[in-house]
């Protein structure tokens, strides 16, 4: 019984934490190098690829989606590689665990650090505004 | 002039309602699992409940997450850039650190609720210590999100 639980529980476990650093991975790399993300634009209702946006909007659904995008497929490839696997030893898999903490620790303390003293640039307030 | 059109605006209110309140089971949910899985690494093993937990936490904050994202072009407009940006900036950082941070533990979610099904905390030490992680990590980042949360929505709501 526990040998048919490793049989999918490990490589379930080994695919978990691929996912986990390529999701914090490839989350964060904007932050680092510029990169066209998916932008949504909130008032003009429109989505745009690209590295800077234009105007008022968002980049956290791509960047994302995109992450996900990267994430499950890896995390797919992981668990078909482990079920190949005999057994996979405990060393291997406290290895994945610290490099999963890790990289999501670190993306972490990136989106911690470079948010905290962001200086953020406020939109100019239009004719109809009046503070609700 | 009128103010823009934007995706779900009117619903605004009620989606940050509902937010706050799948935001409150999920606390809860996330913290008697790390209270079972501190009982698991003492070596007692309540296994059907860790894994009621376990889903439960997976549910809450996938709808508390999925809700947050459908309010999120009013308070991006309305909320930061008309009020926050300008009246306090510090919010604005707070909510992108907090979104970035619960995005960040969207896998963790998903990778805690796969194990709590299929491993057996008796049997398989090294699968609990990482399990024990994400269980912690998810639940420090749940803390965080929730509080900064009734912060910035008590500086200026939707």
């Amino acid at each position: 019984m526990a040998a048919a639980s490793d049989a999918r529980s490990r490589p379930a476990y080994v695919a978990s934490c691929v996912a986990t650093i390529a999701f914090a991975a490839v989350f964060v790399l904007p932050m680092y190098r510029p990169q066209a993300v998916p932008w949504y634009y909130p008032l003009e209702w429109r989505w745009a690829w690209e590295v800077e946006p234009t105007g008022l909007a968002m980049d956290f659904f791509g960047r994302g989606v995109i992450a996900l995008m990267v994430a499950l497929p890896l995390a797919a490839i992981a668990y078909a590689i482990g079920r190949r696997i005999r057994a996979i030893p405990d060393r291997a898999l406290d290895l994945l665990t610290a490099w999963a903490i890790t990289a999501t620790v670190f993306a972490m303390i990136h989106f911690g650090w470079h948010l905290y003293f962001r200086d953020p640039v406020p939109a100019p307030l239009p004719e109809w505004y009046v503070p609700r | 002039m009128t103010p823009p059109s934007i995706w779900l605006d009117d619903y605004a209110t009620l989606l940050v309602v509902l937010h706050a309140a799948a935001s409150i089971v999920l606390i809860g949910a996330c913290t008697h699992h790390a209270l079972i899985v501190v009982r698991y690494l003492r070596g007692r093993y309540p296994v059907r409940l860790g894994r009621i937990y376990a889903a439960t936490v997976a549910g809450a904050y996938l709808v508390t997450f999925a809700l947050g994202l459908l309010a999120y072009p009013t308070f991006r407009y309305h909320v930061r850039a008309l009020y926050l940006d300008r009246h306090a900036p510090w919010a604005s950082n707070l909510f992108d650190i907090k979104e970035n941070w619960a995005a960040l533990g969207l896998p963790l979610v998903v990778a805690m609720l796969v194990l709590s099904r299929l491993m057996d905390p008796r049997a398989d030490r090294a699968l609990l210590r990482g399990y024990a992680a994400a269980s912690f990590m998810v639940t420090a980042i749940v803390w965080f999100a929730v509080f900064s949360g009734f912060v910035i929505t008590m500086t200026k709501g939707v």
